[in-house]
């Protein structure tokens, strides 16, 4: 395990623990009822003092795990395309916030483009017309063969009179 | 049985309308593809087009994953034989033995096993869920409350153990899932929990974010670290693929056993095609004649493993069909979709959708057939999808996702909590979770709550009540027993037998 993989042990650890300890104390103020008539408030009870209990142990077993580790170790070549990632990440996050804007077809291309280019980085020209391709296809498949609304304004009214 | 015979005739009658059709053959077609591609299992597959399915009626949606799964089973099978690729986690006792079958030129051979053994195996696991699955509803139309919720709780301990990961990490992610699943309008009281004044939550966070970003967005993030080794990807002849009299002859028992153990293995809680695959692989070993083969070529380790990983899937329908309850998390996506579109899970969809459930079965029969007739002839097809880059593959994917789950509900805060759940996804697979539990607990999650809180008032409170009773004390001595033999072989480690592993990732493909 390098120590980058350490440290995204523990970060997670920690996060899940963050995560019961919010969602016990948002149970607690529920009504717990009574043996005979349970409220809405007793199974998130358990359920949340469970889940401390166990992301705790966790997260003691996390820190117990990950010592420090030679220098050799930390600096294993790590395989991974972290950009792209973050980038896949932030046009998933970017898209609800662009399609209403920009209609689908502008919103789809822009956020395929950014992935193309981000996977496959030194063509963008290619890019740039696989991403258009991509949105038209899209545009096409969804809203005229499988019926979906989808957000539209002039560029989607022609695509849709061309098709018809 | 004239009902019976008089019931499937009528299914066969609506599976065979041309949209049936359509989507039985998209399905396996899909299904296959997802089956082709390393990484994408039909859960991802399901969980990807469940939003789509919507613009289908019920029966569609569901014939639809039906070929999805048997479709991905035959699809798995192909790339382990002629590549060593093993397309998805039930495939990979297949490599073993089919790529040394490859290597010895017998590649062919062994696809044509494989699809007769699936056909095979199919056929007697939908023979086997017709007789189960109409069987075990009866009994339970009888069942109350705390049975519901002994079967509820038996099944997700039985996952916690079957799904191989560490015990304590199971139980965060059924837990996660369960805190996740109680998000929204108590359905008891009409209060709000855990909303925090956000009026879209108010009617629970949405399955099909959920699943579409722990399984689609997590999936592709996953894959993008991960180096894209170049494949070279072979032909196969069509001379090649008839296997010899001796071949066939060798093949029919393991075929038959498979399918008995594939279907049983499929009743029970966790990634069942997996585990099938293995214990046929096990089994055929130890009772064959000549072991010294196995690992080396033998056909009897591709006929049984083949076989019993398409038994399983229908053997997995059965407990969703008869008890309303997902053993497996790609189950809990067939449900999701059932309540998607308005359809209510438990003993009596049998009865009340008995349209959807007759078509289900007929459709799953064709499907089966579909792939034999054209999986072997199109095998060439099928494998060259290998040839996508990836740099197309996964924006496309990602696109399929975001387009799916604006579809539902046109709403931009669903597509917040896919980005959030693909996040999320992928972090824990990073860190070794795996988060097949999570989706499978926020899907039997509310069945669980609300059995208990029933229970406790039809008993006043009284614990012993809810426990004590026949199907109840049954349930729940099979959960204990889950979790006490594991601890005790690893006490006594001699006690513990020699048997490959589950794949890790196993409960995150089916």
């Amino acid at each position: 395990m390098t120590a980058t993989r350490d440290r995204l042990q523990v970060a997670a650890a920690v996060a899940l623990l963050a995560f019961a300890l919010v969602y016990f104390l948002s149970a607690l103020p529920l009504s717990m009822g009574t043996p005979g008539r349970p409220g809405p408030g007793l199974v998130p009870a358990v359920i949340g003092g469970l889940l401390v209990l166990c992301t705790s142990a966790h997260l003691v077993h996390t820190l117990r795990r990950s010592r420090p580790r030679p220098a050799a170790d930390t600096a294993a070549p790590a395989r991974r395309n972290r950009l792209a990632i973050v980038g896949i990440l932030a046009s998933t996050i970017v898209y609800p916030l662009i399609l209403e804007p920009l209609k689908f077809l502008l919103a789809t291309a822009a956020v395929a483009f950014v992935m193309l280019v981000l996977l496959s980085p030194g063509r963008p020209i290619f890019s740039l017309f696989l991403a258009l391709g991509m949105a038209v296809t899209f545009f096409v498949v969804f809203s005229r063969l499988l019926g979906v609304a989808l957000p539209g304004g002039a560029l989607e009214h022609l695509v849709f009179q061309i098709v018809r | 049985m004239l009902d019976i015979a008089q019931s499937l005739g009528a299914g066969f009658a609506t599976a065979l309308t041309p949209l049936y059709l359509y989507y039985a053959l998209l399905g396996t077609i899909l299904g296959t593809i997802t089956g082709v591609l390393p990484g994408l299992g039909p859960l991802g597959a399901m969980a990807i087009l469940l939003g789509f399915t919507l613009t289908m009626d019920p029966t569609g949606a569901m014939i639809l994953f039906a070929g999805i799964y048997y479709g991905a089973m035959y699809g798995g099978s192909t790339t382990s034989i002629l590549l060593n690729i093993p397309g998805e986690a039930a495939s990979v006792v297949t490599c073993i033995d089919g790529y040394k079958m490859t290597q010895k030129g017998r590649g062919g051979a062994a696809l044509t096993i494989a699809a007769v053994g699936s056909f095979i195996a199919g056929t007697i696991s939908i023979l086997g869920l017709i007789v189960v699955a109409l069987f075990l509803s009866d009994i339970a139309l009888r069942f109350g409350p705390p049975e519901f919720l002994a079967i509820g709780v038996a099944g997700l301990i039985l996952l916690m153990r079957l799904t191989g990961g560490p015990l304590l990490q199971s139980l965060i992610m059924i837990l996660v899932g369960m805190a996740l699943a109680t998000v929204g309008v108590d359905f008891l009281t009409g209060l709000e929990r855990f909303t925090y004044g956000i009026a879209e939550l108010g009617q629970g966070l949405e399955f099909l974010p959920v699943a579409m970003g722990v399984f689609g967005i997590a999936e592709v993030l996953t894959t993008v670290q991960d180096r894209q080794v170049p494949r070279k990807v072979g032909r196969v002849s069509m001379k090649e693929l008839l296997p010899t009299r001796t071949e066939w002859k060798r093949s029919v028992p393991p075929m038959l056993r498979g399918s008995g153990l594939g279907f049983l293995l499929g009743l029970v809680p966790g990634p069942s095609p997996v585990i099938a695959t293995f214990t046929s692989y096990i089994v055929e070993k130890k009772i064959s004649r000549r072991p010294e083969e196995f690992g080396h070529g033998a056909i009897e380790a591709v006929a049984g493993p083949e076989a019993a990983n398409n038994a399983a899937v229908g053997g997995a329908y059965v407990p969703l069909f008869a008890l309303g309850i997902p053993f497996t998390p790609a189950m809990a996506v067939v449900l999701g979709a059932l309540m998607l579109h308005g359809l209510t899970p438990g003993p009596n969809l049998i009865r009340a959708q008995a349209d959807l459930f007759w078509a289900v079965i007929a459709s799953m029969y064709i499907g089966n057939l579909m792939l034999l007739l054209l999986n072997l002839p199109l095998v060439n097809v099928f494998v060259s999808i290998l040839r996508i880059p990836r740099h197309i593959l996964l924006p496309t994917i990602v696109l399929i996702c975001l387009v799916g789950v604006y579809s539902v509900n046109a709403s931009p805060l669903d597509l917040l909590l896919l980005a959030i759940f693909g996040f999320v996804g992928y972090v824990l697979r990073e860190v070794g979770f795996q988060p097949a539990p999570l989706i499978l607990a926020m899907v039997i999650g509310p069945m669980i709550e609300t059995s208990l809180r029933q229970s406790l008032s039809i008993t006043g409170g009284n614990l012993a009540d809810i426990v004590f009773r026949p199907i109840c004390l049954t349930m729940y001595a099979i959960a204990s027993l889950a979790f006490v033999v594991p601890l005790a072989l690893r006490w006594f480690p001699r006690a513990r037998p020699a048997a490959p592993g589950v794949p890790d990732r196993a409960a995150d493909d089916v």
